[in-house]
Order: C-alpha cells, then sequence, then structure tokens
C-alpha cells in the first residue's frame, strides 16, 4: 500500500473549504461564548441596580443578535464541514466503481462480491463520518479548550492551570495505548460485516438451489453463525472502547481532583480569592464535554484508520490487464489471428489449462473448437480477449503481438457472446445495444431478429421496453442467451466468438440463427465453440482441444478421415438417433452428406 | 418489540446512568460544601477527606461508565442480531417471485445496513432521551415552583419550536427515506455491476456504467446535503431559540425586577434554569435526526417482515409418505408469473409412477415453469397439480421439496469445498459415495486433480470450475441427493459428447422405477422416454412416445426433421 491515507489526501486537496469552515464554526462558537458575558453583566446590573429599562432592551437585542450570529455561523459552518464528509464519500465511492472497473477477472475471482458491497457501504460510511463527527467535534472541542484554558490560566492562576491539566498527557497515553487495540477490533468488525453481507449475497444467488434442497435450514445456521460471530467481535470492540472511555473519563476527573483540593488549599492560603475558585471550576465544567468527544473522536479515527487500509488496499491493488508500455497505437483490427506455440496456466490452476497451441484463422475465414468439458476452449477465447493475460509473444492480430493492441482497440473489435449469459437488470433494448456505440431502434430490432428472438420479445407486453430481473432471469434460458447474441450481432465488429452459445435453444431456432448468420460471418473472423457437430461441420478449420492440446485438427472431412475423437463424437451424435419410418422399420438416420 | 427481551439490561443500564447523572451533578454540590464547610474555616484534613470522597466518587463513576457502555451497548448488539436473524429468517420462507423482484443488493442492505441504523436508537437513542426528558422535565417543574409568569414568558418561544420541530420533522423524514432508498439502488446498481463486471469489461463499456454509477451516486450525495442543510438548519435553530427566550427573560425579568414584582434571586435562577433548559433541548435535536434515520429504516425493515410470502405451508398440512411413488398429475393447470399473460394454458397430464417423460418445445414455451411449478417455486393460479394424488398445495414444502431433485438450467456454486457442494444437507452421505458418483459421470479425476482434490474450495473465493464441469456437478448433486422424483432441466447442455454418454447411462440407472422428467432441445436425450410432451406457447400440443408422435407427423416430426437436417451452413 503505497498510497497515502485516504483522508489527508481529501484534507489537502479541499484545504481551503475545510480552513473556511473551521473559521465559520470557530466564530460561532465564540459568539456564544459571549452569552454568559452578556449574562453577567446583565445580573451584575441588577444585582448594583446600575440597570435601566432603556438598556433591558438593548442588553435583549444583543442577545438575540448574539443568538443570530451564532446560529448563522454555526449552520453555515457545519453545512460547509458537513458538505466535504459528503464529498468525501462521494467521490470515495466514484473511484472504488471506477477503480473495480480496471481490475481484472482474476481479482474478483479472489474477492466475494458480498466483501467489496461492504468496502463501498461501511466503510466509507465510516469515512464520512470521520469528517462528519470526528472532525467537527474535534474542532469544537479545540476550540472550547483552548478558550477556556486561555480564560483560566490567564485570569485566574497560572500554576493552577498547568496542575490541572497535568493529568491530561496520561490521556494522551491512553489514547496510544488504546490506538492499536481499537483499530485490531474495527478491522474486525469491519470484515466481520463483509462476511454478513457474503453470506446474505449468496443466500440470494443461490436461492433456486437453495429451496430445491431444501437448504434453508442449513443456510440459517451459516448465517446464524456470522451473525453470532458478529456480535462477539463488536463487544470487542465496545468493550476496548468502554474501557478507553472509562479511563479517559477517570483521568478528567482526577483533573477535577486536583482543582478542587489544590483550589481549595490556594484560596485557603489566599493566593486566589473565592471567586476565582469558583470562575475557575465553571471553566473547567466547560471542558467536559469537549474533553469527553475528544475521547470519541480518537476513537473513531482508529475505526477510520482501519477503513482506509481497507479501501486503500482495494485502489492500490494494480490492473494487471492494461494497455503496457510500447503498445501500438492502432484503431481498428481486420481480423487476422494466429496463435504460435501458446501455453497458458492459471494462477490458480495446478496444471496448464493451454498447451502449445499453434492456430492461424485468416482474416474473414472461422475456426470451431470443440472438445471435451474443461478442455480449455473457453480459456483459449478468453485469452483472445485478454481477459486474462496471455504470455508474451503468443497470440497475435494482424501480427501485432495482442499485448500491444490497445485494449479498447481489441475488445471494440469482437463481438463476444459469452458462455454464461449475463444480461443486466435494465430493458431489453439496452441489453442488446450494451456496445457503448449508439444504435438506432431499428438496429436494435434487426439484431434481435437476427438472434431470432424478436418475436418472443414482441409477444411481451411491454415490447423491447421490458425490465428484465437481475441476470436477466425473467426471460427462459434460451431467451436470454438470443439476447446474449443479439447484443454481440449488433456489434460490427470484424471478429465474432461464440462460445457454446446455442446450447439453451432448439435445433429450429438453431437452424434459424446459423443461416442468418452465414452472411455476417463472410466479412468477420469467427470463432465458435460448440459440443454439436451439427453447429460447427462447415467451418472452416476445427480443432479438437482435450487437456489443453490441440489433439486433432482439419475441416469436417477430413477429420472424418482420421478416425479420432471427432470422428467417434460424430457417430455418437449421429446414431443415436434412431428413426423409425412410418411403416414400422427403423432405420438409421445419417447426416447428409456432400 | 425487539427490545422486549432486554429490558432487563436497559433497566440495568438505566439505573447506572442514573447513578452517573448524580455522580456528575455531585460535582457542583462538593465544591459548595468545600466552600461552605471547609475553605472558610481553614479546615486543610476536612478538605482532604473530601478529596478522598470526590476520589471514590470518580473511581466508581468511572467503572459505572464502563458497565453502562457496554450493556448499552452490548444490547443494541443483541438487538441488532435478533433484527438480522429475523429478516434473514423472513428471506429464507420468502417465494422465489420476491428473489426474481427485489435485486440483491437490496436484500443485502436490509439486512447490514438498514439494521446498523437501528442499533443507534437502542444504543444511544433511547436511554439518552430518558435522560434528558428527565432533566427538562425536572427543570420545568423548579421554574414553574418559582415563577408561572417568567416560565410562560421564557417558553413564549416554546410553540415556535414545536412547529418548526414538526415541519422539520416531516421534511428530514421524507430526506431520509429518499436518502434510504437511493443508497439502495446504488447498492444493487454496484452488486449487479460487480457480478457481471466481464461482460462490462468485453465490451468496453466501463465508461457508460460508471456515468451511471456516479449518477446515482450524485444523486445520493444530493439527498445526503439536503439532508445535511435541513440538519444544519435545524439544530443550530435550537441555540437560537434558546438565546431569544433568554432575551425575553432579560427584557421582561429586568424589568419586573426593576418594578419590585420580581425578586433578583429568582430572575438570576432563572437564567441559569433557561440554559440548562436549552442543552438537552440541543441534544433531542440532535437525536432527532438519528430517530429519524432509525425510523426510515425500522420502517423498511418492518415493510419488508410484513410482507407475507405467498407461498407458504398449508394450515393442516397433509403428510406425504418416506418414499413417494412419484405418480405426478397436472389437472388443466393456467399460470402466469404476472396478471393474466399465461405462460401455461391448460396444460393437463399425467405421469404415472417410475415413467420416464421428456418436455420438448421451442424456448419460451413453458417448460421451466412447469418445473417450477411441481416444486412449488410458484403456485399456479388455475387447475390443480397432484403429487401421488395429494395436491401439493396441501403439503409442507419442504416435505414436498424433499422428494423432488431438480438439477437446473444454471448451476449455482456455494463457496465450500467440492464435498460440500455435492452433498449440501444430505450428511448421511459418504465421501465415497461422493467419489464413486463422480466416477460415473466421468469428473473424478478431475476434481482429483484440484490442489485440494475433494477439498479444494469452490464458489466466490474458490477455484473456478467451466461451464460444463458446474453442470457435472449439479447433476453430482441430485445423483447424492437420491430423491423419488427427478427432473432434468437441460441439464447436459453443454457437456460434451462422451461426458454425456457417461451422464445418460448413469441416469439410465437413476430412473429406473423412478419419476423422472426430462427437458431437452437434443431430442436425442429423450427419445428414449415413456412419454414425450410436446409444448407450444404455453399448450401442450401432442403427448405420447417417440414413435406414436412420428407417426403424428405434426410439430414434434417437424423438430426432429429439423435436428437431422438442414444444417447446410457455411460457418
Ligand atoms: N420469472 C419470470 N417472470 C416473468 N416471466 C417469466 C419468468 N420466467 C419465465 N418467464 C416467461 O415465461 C415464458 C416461459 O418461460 P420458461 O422458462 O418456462 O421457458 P422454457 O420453455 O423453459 O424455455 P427455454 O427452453 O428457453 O428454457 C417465457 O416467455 C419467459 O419470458
Ligand atoms: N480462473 C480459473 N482459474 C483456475 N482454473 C480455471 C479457471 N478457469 C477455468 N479453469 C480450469 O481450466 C480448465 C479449462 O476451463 P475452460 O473453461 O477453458 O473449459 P472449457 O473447455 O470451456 O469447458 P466447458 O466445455 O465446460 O465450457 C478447467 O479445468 C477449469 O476448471
Ligand atoms: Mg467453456
Ligand atoms: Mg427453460
Amino acid at each position: 500500500m503505497s498510497k497515502k491515507p485516504i483522508f489527508k489526501e481529501h484534507f489537502v486537496l479541499h484545504k481551503w473549504s475545510y480552513l473556511l469552515g473551521t473559521i465559520l464554526l470557530t466564530v460561532s462558537l465564540v459568539l456564544q461564548l459571549f452569552v454568559p458575558v452578556l449574562l453577567k453583566s446583565f445580573t451584575d446590573g441588577l444585582q448594583n441596580e446600575s440597570i435601566q429599562v432603556s438598556d433591558l432592551w438593548e442588553l435583549s437585542l444583543w442577545f438575540v443578535i448574539v443568538g443570530l450570529g451564532a446560529f448563522l455561523f454555526r449552520s453555515s459552518g457545519r453545512i460547509y464541514i458537513f458538505k466535504m464528509s459528503r464529498i468525501l464519500e462521494r467521490d470515495l465511492r466514484s473511484s472504488l466503481f471506477s477503480h473495480w472497473e480496471r481490475l481484472q477477472t482474476e481479482y474478483y475471482q479472489n474477492q466475494r462480491i458480498g466483501n467489496l458491497m461492504a468496502h463501498a457501504v461501511n466503510d466509507v460510511n465510516i469515512m464520512r463520518q470521520i469528517v462528519m463527527q470526528g472532525y467537527f467535534q474535534m474542532v469544537e472541542a479545540a476550540v472550547l479548550i483552548s478558550i477556556s484554558v486561555f480564560m483560566m490560566a490567564s485570569t485566574i492562576h497560572f500554576y493552577l492551570t498547568l496542575l490541572v491539566l497535568l493529568p491530561l498527557p496520561g490521556l494522551t497515553y491512553i489514547a496510544y495505548r488504546f490506538r492499536s487495540k481499537i483499530q485490531t477490533h474495527s478491522l474486525k468488525v469491519q470484515e466481520a460485516i463483509g462476511t454478513l453481507t457474503s453470506r446474505v449475497q449468496e443466500f440470494c444467488s443461490g436461492i433456486s438451489v437453495i429451496k430445491t434442497y431444501t437448504q434453508e435450514e442449513e443456510e440459517r445456521k451459516k448465517f446464524t453463525n456470522d451473525n453470532q460471530s458478529n456480535v462477539e467481535v463488536n463487544k470487542q470492540l465496545i468493550r476496548a472502547n468502554s474501557l478507553f472511555t472509562s479511563l479517559s473519563q477517570g483521568i478528567v476527573g482526577l483533573s477535577y481532583l486536583i482543582s478542587i483540593v489544590f483550589g481549595s488549599i490556594l484560596v485557603m492560603k489566599s493566593t486566589i480569592s473565592l471567586g476565582d475558585f469558583v470562575a475557575f471550576n465553571t471553566y473547567l465544567s466547560l471542558l467536559i464535554a469537549p474533553i469527553e468527544n475528544i475521547g470519541k473522536v480518537i476513537n473513531l479515527l482508529q475505526q477510520g484508520k482501519a477503513a482506509d487500509n481497507r479501501i486503500r488496499e482495494v485502489l492500490s491493488t494494480e490492473p494487471t490487464i492494461l494497455d503496457e508500455e510500447g503498445i501500438v497505437p492502432i484503431t481498428a483490427i481486420r481480423g487476422n489471428i494466429s496463435l504460435r506455440n501458446l501455453s497458458f496456466k492459471y494462477q490458480r490452476g495446478k496444471e496448464s489449462a493451454l498447451k502449445n497451441i499453434n492456430v492461424t484463422i485468416p482474416k474473414g475465414t472461422s475456426l470451431a473448437i470443440v472438445g471435451k468439458v474443461g478442455s480449455g476452449k473457453s480459456t483459449l477465447v478468453n485469452l483472445l480477449l485478454r481477459l486474462y493475460n496471455p504470455p508474451k509473444n503468443s497470440i497475435f492480430i494482424d501480427d501485432h503481438d495482442i499485448r500491444d493492441v490497445p485494449l479498447r482497440t481489441l475488445r471494440e473489435s469482437v463481438a463476444y457472446v459469452p458462455q454464461d449469459n449475463f444480461l443486466f437488470s435494465t430493458s431489453i433494448k439496452e441489453n442488446i445495444a450494451f456496445d457503448p456505440n449508439p444504435y438506432q431502434d431499428e438496429q436494435v430490432f434487426h439484431a434481435a431478429r437476427q438472434a431470432h428472438v424478436y418475436q418472443d420479445i414482441s409477444d411481451l407486453p411491454d415490447k423491447f421496453d421490458t425490465e428484465l430481473g437481475e441476470r436477466g432471469l425473467s426471460l427462459s434460458g434460451g431467451q436470454r442467451q438470443r439476447v446474449s447474441i443479439a447484443r454481440a450481432l449488433i456489434k460490427p465488429s470484424p471478429i465474432i466468438i461464440f462460445d457454446d452459445s446455442l446450447s439453451a435453444v432448439d435445433s429450429k431456432t438453431e437452424t434459424y440463427i446459423l443461416n442468418t448468420l452465414r452472411t455476417q460471418m463472410k466479412s468477420r473472423t469467427s470463432i465458435i465453440i460448440s459440443h454439436r457437430i451439427s453447429t460447427i461441420q462447415e467451418a472452416d478449420q476445427i480443432i479438437v482441444l482435450d487437456k489443453g492440446e490441440i489433439v486433432e485438427r482439419g475441416t469436417h472431412q477430413s477429420l472424418l478421415k482420421q478416425d479420432g475423437i471427432y470422428k467417434k463424437m460424430f457417430t455418437q451424435q449421429t446414431t443415436e438417433f434412431t428413426w423409425p419410418t412410418l411403416n414400422g422399420r427403423k432405420i438409421l438416420i445419417k447426416k447428409r452428406r456432400r | 418489540m425487539f427490545a422486549k427481551p432486554y429490558r432487563k439490561l436497559l433497566f440495568f443500564s438505566l439505573l447506572l446512568t442514573g447513578f452517573i447523572v448524580i455522580a456528575s451533578l455531585a460535582q457542583p454540590f462538593i465544591i459548595k460544601v468545600a466552600i461552605d464547610s471547609y475553605i472558610k474555616m481553614n479546615d486543610y484534613q476536612g478538605m482532604m477527606y473530601l478529596g478522598i470522597i470526590y476520589f471514590i466518587l470518580i473511581m466508581v463513576s468511572s467503572i459505572c461508565t464502563y458497565f453502562q457502555n457496554n450493556t448499552l451497548q452490548f444490547t443494541g448488539q443483541y438487538v441488532i442480531y435478533d433484527f438480522r436473524q429475523a429478516v434473514f429468517k423472513h428471506f429464507s420462507v420468502m417465494q422465489m417471485d420476491f428473489f426474481r423482484k427485489n435485486p440483491i443488493g437490496r436484500l443485502v442492505t436490509r439486512i447490514t445496513h438498514d439494521v446498523e441504523a437501528l442499533n443507534q436508537l437502542y444504543s444511544q437513542v433511547i436511554v439518552n432521551l430518558v435522560k434528558e426528558v428527565l432533566i427538562l422535565i425536572g427543570i420545568i417543574a423548579l421554574m414553574l415552583y418559582m415563577s408561572v409568569k417568567l416560565t410562560l414568558i421564557c417558553f413564549l418561544v416554546i410553540p415556535i419550536i414545536a412547529i418548526v420541530t414538526f415541519y422539520f420533522k416531516r421534511v428530514l423524514r421524507d430526506t431520509q427515506r429518499k436518502l434510504r432508498s437511493i443508497l439502495s439502488s446504488l447498492l444493487s446498481y454496484l452488486a449487479e455491476n460487480l457480478s457481471g463486471m466481464s461482460v462490462i469489461q468485453l465490451f468496453a463499456r466501463e465508461r457508460k456504467q460508471l456515468d451511471r454509477f456516479n449518477e446515482l451516486n450524485e444523486e445520493h450525495y444530493r439527498a445526503g446535503m439536503r439532508q445535511t442543510v435541513i440538519n444544519s438548519i435545524f439544530n443550530p435553530s435550537i441555540g437560537l431559540f434558546g438565546n431569544i427566550s433568554l432575551a425575553l427573560l432579560v427584557w421582561y425579568g429586568g424589568r419586573s425586577v426593576v418594578d419590585e414584582t420580581i425578586t433578583f434571586g429568582t430572575v438570576y435562577a432563572f437564567t441559569h434554569y433557561v440554559r440548562q433548559f436549552f442543552e438537552p433541548l440541543r441534544g433531542l435535536a440532535d437525536r432527532f435526526n438519528q430517530i429519524q434515520a432509525a425510523l426510515a429504516s425500522a420502517e423498511r425493515i418492518f415493510e419488508t417482515l410484513e410482507t407475507k410470502p405467498t407461498i407458504v405451508n398449508p394450515v393442516q398440512p397433509k403428510e406425504l409418505p418416506e418414499k413417494v411413488k412419484g405418480d405426478i398429475v397436472f389437472n388443466h393447470v393456467w399460470f402466469a408469473y404476472k396478471n393474466e399473460e399465461w405462460v401455461l394454458k391448460d396444460v393437463h397430464f399425467r405421469i404415472n409412477q417410475g415413467e420416464t417423460v421428456g418436455i420438448v418445445g421451442a424456448t419460451g414455451a413453458g417448460k421451466s415453469s412447469i418445473i417450477q411449478l411441481i416444486n412449488r417455486f410458484y403456485d399456479n393460479q388455475k387447475g390443480i397439480i397432484s403429487l401421488d394424488g395429494i395436491n401439493i398445495k396441501n403439503v409442507l414444502l419442504n416435505d414436498l421439496r424433499r422428494h423432488i431433485g431438480i438439477i437446473q438450467q444454471d448451476a449455482f456454486i456455494f463457496s465450500g469445498t467440492v464435498f460440500d457442494n455435492i452433498r449440501l444437507n444430505h450428511n448421511a452421505v459418504s465421501n465415497e459415495e461422493i467419489i464413486k458418483a463422480a466416477k460415473a459421470v466421468n469428473i473424478d479425476s478431475f476434481f482429483r486433480m484440484l490442489p485440494q482434490g475433494y477439498n479444494t474450495m469452490l464458489g466466490e473465493e474458490g477455484t473456478v470450475l467451466s461451464a460444463g464441469q458446474k453442470q457435472l456437478l449439479s447433476f453430482l448433486r441430485a445423483m447424492i441427493a437420491d430423491n423419488d422424483v427427478l427432473i432434468l432441466d437441460e441439464a447436459t447442455a453443454n457437456i460434451d459428447t462422451e461426458s454425456e454418454q457417461a451422464v445418460q447411462a448413469a441416469l439410465r440407472e437413476m430412473s429406473k422405477n423412478r419419476t423422472t422428467i426430462i427437458i431437452a432441445h437434443r431430442l436425442s436425450t429423450i427419445q428414449q422416454a415413456d412419454k414425450i410432451i410436446v409444448l407450444d406457447k404455453g399448450r401442450i400440443v401432442e403427448m405420447g412416445n417417440h414413435q406414436q408422435l412420428l407417426k403424428n407427423q405434426m410439430v414434434y416430426y417437424d423438430l426432429c426433421q429439423n435436428q437431422n437436417k438442414g444444417k447446410t451452413l457455411k460457418i
């Protein structure tokens, strides 16, 4: 964590605003201190019977003026300082979000969404409170304390004041001693909230599995556990807090003790007058609240530090997928792809997910990938999209190393249908026009027609304006997949990638989509992953992956001749279907050969 | 309602509070004693004794503070705990629909954030409130006792304060509500975007998503500022009224003293009381905002707790036998997710004990919807669904679901080990059985190769599985659960041919003597079924076995033909 504390940075950035707010608040506090002075002149005047009725008017007016002044300054000072806290909150959330947008898939695989949310809610809230309560009360306390102390020392007795202040360094010491304790406990509390958030988050995401397998009881138990440990860590923090508070109160009490005992001795010795003694104690009583507040503020600051650290940890996570030095500033891609000795291992993985892959896909041709579950098909396209960083010099696009191609250019040039069809909870239209470029409604409709989902959408009451639920779950599986296809097809990009993207549609729809795709694909480089040979048999190249290696390659025809995995797949997929003729005689349906 | 169990604790802390208040009030008293009895007598020794007594007072008060703080805030934590338990429990009995309609972010905030705001109500507001109100009452009583007239004069401002408070209360409440609801949309947005981050990145749409986030963020900021401004006017205004009250006192009281209608002593005392009166009032004003915030949260929480689940256990449940036969009957079932937009129309079929039934139809025909009715994720509006002759609405939800295993279209992986994920709550299942099942569907070797084998953590923060691996895992879940009725919804869509053969073999084994429903777009997976139901736009258009349906030469025939030709695509 190299970055400076967030709060410090924010403070420095807005130092003038803070100064102004502080001044406004100080003025109001000072004004408010005039009230006792005015009162004194009133009571003194009454006592001496020196006051006139006309003076009373004036005095009343003064009260109102001072009151009004204190009110205005306090209001504006408060608004000013609190505004800073809101700005801090807003800016932090915004920078968290924009930072998260830069972080790679790998980061998200090591994080729980619930935890990340806790950063954006709780930690940011604590940061806001540092300013709202911490800073505000600190200013208030500092002003009141220094004025009172100054009055005590200058008008009453200097040494007595010193003596009274003697226990106060003890306060600093205690604050110092409790610092790390409160910080650790706060951290635990903040983490516990993260865990709790994650638990609920997971519960809601997995609700259908939970219900199907009647897991509710189990989940409640888990939640209860988390909930309990949350209470536990909170209690620890509270205990530390209370101890700190009561100790500091004890120390403040000691100051009183000194002031009373030594003060009275001084009076007895006639060093100070009785009146001074009373006044001294009045000032001291003015100090109670601010000193107690300082204790709270110190506390808050420690919690803030923990939150600060947590947030900084996020913000200082460097994105690993970004435009590196020496990128070639190209803005368009033609679509020649070539993989040279591509091997790749996931950070978490024990074995390489891809080994020594060599493929060239010239512009405008198609590559089909088949292979067993977990053989590395999605991995390969993920690398092409740079969701992960491929090793240098292993993937080339238009003869540029993919790592030298600007990320933006790369991703703008690829229309991609991912294997899981994540949709957003916006309208269908917005989902299809997800590509940031502007699209006309007509284009959206066209894409929907191409993906053969136009009719489905038109049957909905709100048509293209239908708002989807989270993840698009209010659509059927096949509808979701086709919206996802439409989302890709609307992009006029030179490369198109389908990752098992016709798995949830019926064969009629599949044929339809494939037919409309045909025209699209002529001018585009395409990569299609599928488990169904029917989907991919006419690709220009087909590769068969097994455990991350290309074990077979060729065209449909040549692969069938090889009598390998592909051939086996093909026979299995075709012979499994029996087709009785009308007169009851069973015949085997073979693929139509050309 | 939620504080009830903790009345004792609250009472205890109130007691302690009382003691602390007395201790802090004792200080002026001790000074008075010091002045009157010792200083004037020059009694050093007496002074020392007083010092010691005061010291003890400080110590005791300090200790009381410790316990008071602890009890109070612990109580707050217990209340939070109870609330969280209640809300979570409530969530866990809500029907599917609830989770589809409420974004996850919103539900999460309900449990974490909203409840936290309530904490303040208990841990800080209540006790202070009592303290402050007590002080106020005491002062008012004293003032009235000394001079009714002067009291009334000083309290001329009270009606204005009441009006102002009343006004601010309304405004504040509104802003609090707004603030909460914006925050919850902000978080829902955040949660969704974090889940779908790779899609955003792949479409290079970071900018637009950020813009939208900032829009919401800005809205939240503005609502927050509004609240801040209102509060910043309201809070100090109490001080202003205090000063005005003082002015009235000075003006009227001063004149009365000059007129000699009121004694100087009374007016002098009043100058103290008025100030003392407005001190706790200011505290109350501070509290006020917290109360409003807590109320806004409480409102939302209670609202949540009060939304009754629509799919509930029957009052007089019938019990299903330990092992059901698996006769499923749909008797003229109509179903719509919303209003009258019928997704299933007059669906009528019967599945006999032990039969294997396939459901086919175009996407969006309503296949998954049928499944969701069988285990009551949703309730049908018309018609009756029965299992073994018992209307499924007459049995306990868990009793019903326990008998029905469903493998869904998308597999969800929990964070937990491979074993945990497959076993779920079937604790009786041994590791060996799981491994055996995994071998049967050809995924054992993969699990073994993971860093910690079957004990590798999956899910968030854990190892990532490929789509097909997830599907196999969810198939394993069903194998292990060994339910009496087995339902597969597109369970092999992302699985390669070889693995699928293994799955089919396992499935054949499982479907022996077990009612099995299979939904598949690949007709090959269901052609062996005893019965195939063909669905089109929510209606059953055909029913029968493979041969019969082909003979019909209708929809199913078309589907089959389509699957076997027309693949003349040049990719
Ligand atoms: N939660 C929901 N809220 C509203 N409408 C829904 C919901 N789920 C599904 N639908 C609609 O109900 C219809 C039937 O959906 P269903 O999921 O049953 O289709 P399906 O036959 O399973 O299709 P697929 O083969 O694509 O999975 C679709 O038009 C869909 O848009
Ligand atoms: N982020 C990751 N970290 C570690 N291992 C991973 C990660 N993603 C995938 N894997 C593993 O890498 C292997 C290849 O996964 P990939 O998703 O490429 O398979 P696939 O060929 O697309 O399979 P499917 O047909 O099931 O979609 C799998 O064994 C998978 O478990
Ligand atoms: Mg894949
Ligand atoms: Mg479905």
